[in-house]
């Protein structure tokens, strides 16, 4: 199976090791894995911010790039859930929404939701135990997998995985306060979100934390480092790649 | 008791919830998440409500809670959508059966027309329940004025007007009190023995009110829903001071918004299910009184008058713009409160208005203006737990946007809006974006002085290293890592 590979600015930037992972995961799984070029942007910080004109621009900009009809797979949680919901929605009402647009929003799916939903495969199909990987984690599921109706399936999923012990955290419903510009707008607010988040996951013990969203993980790293709090932060597919030793567990070079 | 006519005052100097000019809501949340005791107070109450809504509702609708939400949601849409002619007949119903209908533009209006009847019956005492119109168009200080002795008989409110506070909670006013400020409160104003235990000051207070109960010569309450096809006016309340504020006195006022209509009582029972266990965990309120008409002949109790004030107050302005027209389905019942993860923080007070948490950071802006209330749909990380725990199933993450959206042209610094339009320049094709995230690090990295973190970052990401560092970008991006590694392109 072909796929188009829609890695966000923020991990291309903070967190290309995850990106990577994404990419060698999906091809481990029998995919064929096609990086197109010209991305940029989903248009999610431009919507939120309520500029409507420019978020509409780049994801027209997103279905040129991705014209096709081959599944878009994303590491991220949030981008998924800026372009299967609210790309359409820019629009306005159903039939305004050009075809591209339609079709980039019915193509889209985030990474553990395409294994489970679209590949129909269970963790015990992928892996047989942690392997090089950590066998206890903690789980960070980030808000817009709400949008995605896998906010519970996701950490499920983890859940299934043979010999990986899935540390629940206290108020793991509650927000580690990222939001894009929110956190630093509303600094005082968003910082208390993360050490909620930080202060929960030091009571789990677990020495790492899986995320599958790049503005969670540069929110709550930010946070860990702050406090000195040692816990390292993974992606889902940085796990499965260690596991399966197509990832050495080391941390990246910044 | 204080004088009534200065209002409580906040942090900032300001009333706590009509702050004058534009009001932020940051100096507040600031002094707010330094005091420990009001956030665990309000983490602890906002989790525990959170979780037994969960759990309640699963008990009782297992899988099909959404559904349930979805219909609930239907129902109040369709209600709004058709509003003038469910108001009109239940108008024509509630007189039928005796009640009298007022209609009040605006606070002043509502506040006259109270104080006009209170005067009308030469009102001397006014037992009133819980009502967050009434809050909203500060109708007390207006019947203390006009010489009406108005006691506030819901426990929590009743605390709030004891202790010169105002509510922080839709559902639970004085979620950011402790026992001791109660204890204290009781002494000062009640000449009570000092206790901390919650019986002994719910028997105080329970004293003092049943007094005043038999002398009340005026009851006001608001009002949960009101039912088009009986013209009746439906109460949830679980103290019992509902029902004495209702019946005892000779005269009943209910000041009721008019977005509170429901087409029939098949409908009402969707969403008598969903405000219960959404905004207390219960199955249903203790009462839930459905008043048609004042007391008829064959009653054994009920006023000898009933009458309803209805108030528009900014709703029908509401009703008028197809985006934010499902906000005035809101129930009250204080589950996006509970769920959001600002409110736990920021707390009620800090939002300057009657309505905090997400429900009341899209209707504040709406019914006051959103010049005076610029920051309020900005303070959210949009994360949709609201959305989520609303019963009535209101976007509010998707009205919250659209309120940016208004404000967009003359908001934040001119740095902000830069670095948005460089960023809209940066994403416009691939080669711009990879210039730019090469500056962009390395600019970064020049603050940082080659650390591969920032621990004070300068201008708009000051916030942001407040209480936490600032991970800098890899050396080598992914998409730079796919090219040295032949990954496939296209």
């Amino acid at each position: 199976m072909r796929i188009l590979l829609f890695i966000p600015c923020l991990a291309d930037q903070f967190a290309p090791k995850a990106a990577e992972a994404t990419a060698l995961l999906l091809e481990h799984l029998g995919c064929e894995v096609i990086f197109p070029e010209g991305q940029t942007c989903c248009g999610q910080a431009h919507r939120n911010s309520g500029d409507e004109e420019a978020a509409r621009a780049m994801v027209l900009r997103m279905a040129r790039i991705f014209e096709g009809d081959e599944w878009i797979v994303t590491p991220s949680g949030s981008c998924a859930a800026m372009i299967t919901r609210h790309a359409v929605e820019l629009f306005g009402s159903e039939s305004v929404v050009p075809a591209q647009v339609q079709s980039l929003a019915r193509r889209t799916r985030e990474l553990v939701q395409f294994i489970e939903e679209e590949l129909g495969l269970a963790p015990d199909e992928i892996v047989g135990d942690p392997g090089n990987a950590a066998s206890v984690v903690a789980w960070h599921p980030s808000c817009h997998l709400r949008e995605l109706n896998r906010f519970d399936a996701s950490g499920r999923f983890l859940e299934s995985i043979p010999g990986l012990e899935v540390k629940r955290l206290r108020q793991e419903e509650q927000c580690c306060g990222f939001g894009g510009t929110f956190a630093s707008k509303f600094g005082a607010i968003s910082g208390a979100l993360a050490e909620d988040r930080c202060a929960a996951l030091e009571e789990s013990d677990a020495p790492v934390l899986l995320c599958n969203d790049t503005g969670c993980t540069i929110n709550i790293e930010g946070r860990l480092s702050r406090r000195g709090t040692p816990v390292e932060i993974q992606h889902v597919a940085e796990w499965f790649c260690q596991a399966l030793g197509l990832q050495s567990r080391e941390q990246d070079t910044r | 008791m204080k004088d009534p006519a200065t209002p409580p005052t906040s942090v900032d100097g300001e009333p706590i919830l009509f702050p004058r000019g534009v009001h932020d809501i940051r100096p507040r949340a600031q002094q707010f998440l330094e005091d420990e005791s009001l956030q665990s107070a309000v983490r602890e109450a906002t989790t525990l409500k959170d979780q037994a809504r969960r759990d309640v509702l699963k008990e009782a609708f297992g899988d099909d809670v959404d559904q349930i939400r979805s219909i609930a949601g239907e129902i109040k849409r369709h209600t709004i959508d058709h509003l003038d002619h469910y108001i009109e007949t239940w108008i024509e119903r509630a007189e039928a059966a005796g009640t009298r209908v007022h209609l009040a533009s605006d606070h002043q209006e509502a506040n006259r027309i109270v104080v006009e009847i209170a005067r009308e019956k030469n009102a001397k005492l006014c037992v009133k329940s819980k009502s967050m119109v009434t809050e909203e168009t500060h109708l007390l200080p207006q019947l203390e004025a006009a010489g009406v002795e108005t006691v506030e008989t819901d426990l929590g409110e009743f605390i709030i007007q004891i202790d010169d506070d105002a509510p922080s909670h839709i559902v639970m006013p004085m979620i950011h009190k402790d026992r001791k400020s109660v204890a204290r409160a009781f002494v000062r104003e009640l000449g009570a023995e000092y206790t901390e235990e919650p019986e002994q000051l719910t028997r105080i207070a329970r004293e003092h009110l049943r007094e005043k109960y038999r002398r009340a010569d005026l009851g006001i309450s608001g009002g949960n829903f009101l039912v088009a096809e009986s013209g009746s006016l439906v109460l949830c309340t679980n103290e019992g001071n509902g029902r004495f504020c209702t019946s005892a006195p000779p005269t009943h006022i209910a000041v009721v918004g008019i977005e509170k209509l429901v087409p029939a009582f098949k409908d009402l029972w969707f969403l008598l299910h969903l405000l219960a266990r959404s905004a207390t965990g219960q199955p249903l309120t203790c009462y839930t009184q459905v008043l048609t008409g004042p007391r008829r002949p064959d009653d054994l109790d009920g006023p000898e008058e009933m009458h309803v004030v209805l108030v528009d107050a900014g709703r029908t302005r509401i009703l008028a713009d197809p985006q934010f027209r499902e906000s005035l389905g809101c129930i009250r019942c204080g589950a996006c409160l509970n769920a959001c993860p600002v409110y736990r923080k920021a707390t009620g007070h800090a939002y300057g208005s009657v309505y905090s948490g997400p429900i009341g950071a899209v209707i504040t802006p709406l019914l006051q203006g959103l010049d005076r209330n610029p920051t309020l749909p900005e303070a959210s990380s949009l994360c949709g737990a609201c959305y989520e725990a609303c019963p009535v199933n209101i976007d509010l993450p998707r009205m919250l946007v659209a309120l940016r959206r208004k404000t967009r042209k003359r908001r934040g610094t001119t740095g902000e809006r830069m670095a948005l339009w460089g960023m809209r320049m940066a994403f416009s094709s691939d080669r711009y974006y990879r210039i730019a995230a090469t500056i962009h690090r390395y600019l970064l990295r020049c603050f940082s002085g080659g650390s591969d973190r920032l621990r004070s970052a300068p201008g708009p990401l000051s916030g942001w290293t407040r209480d936490r560092d600032l991970i800098l970008p890899a050396s080598r991006s992914f998409r730079k890592r796919w090219r040295d590694r032949g990954g496939a392109v296209r």
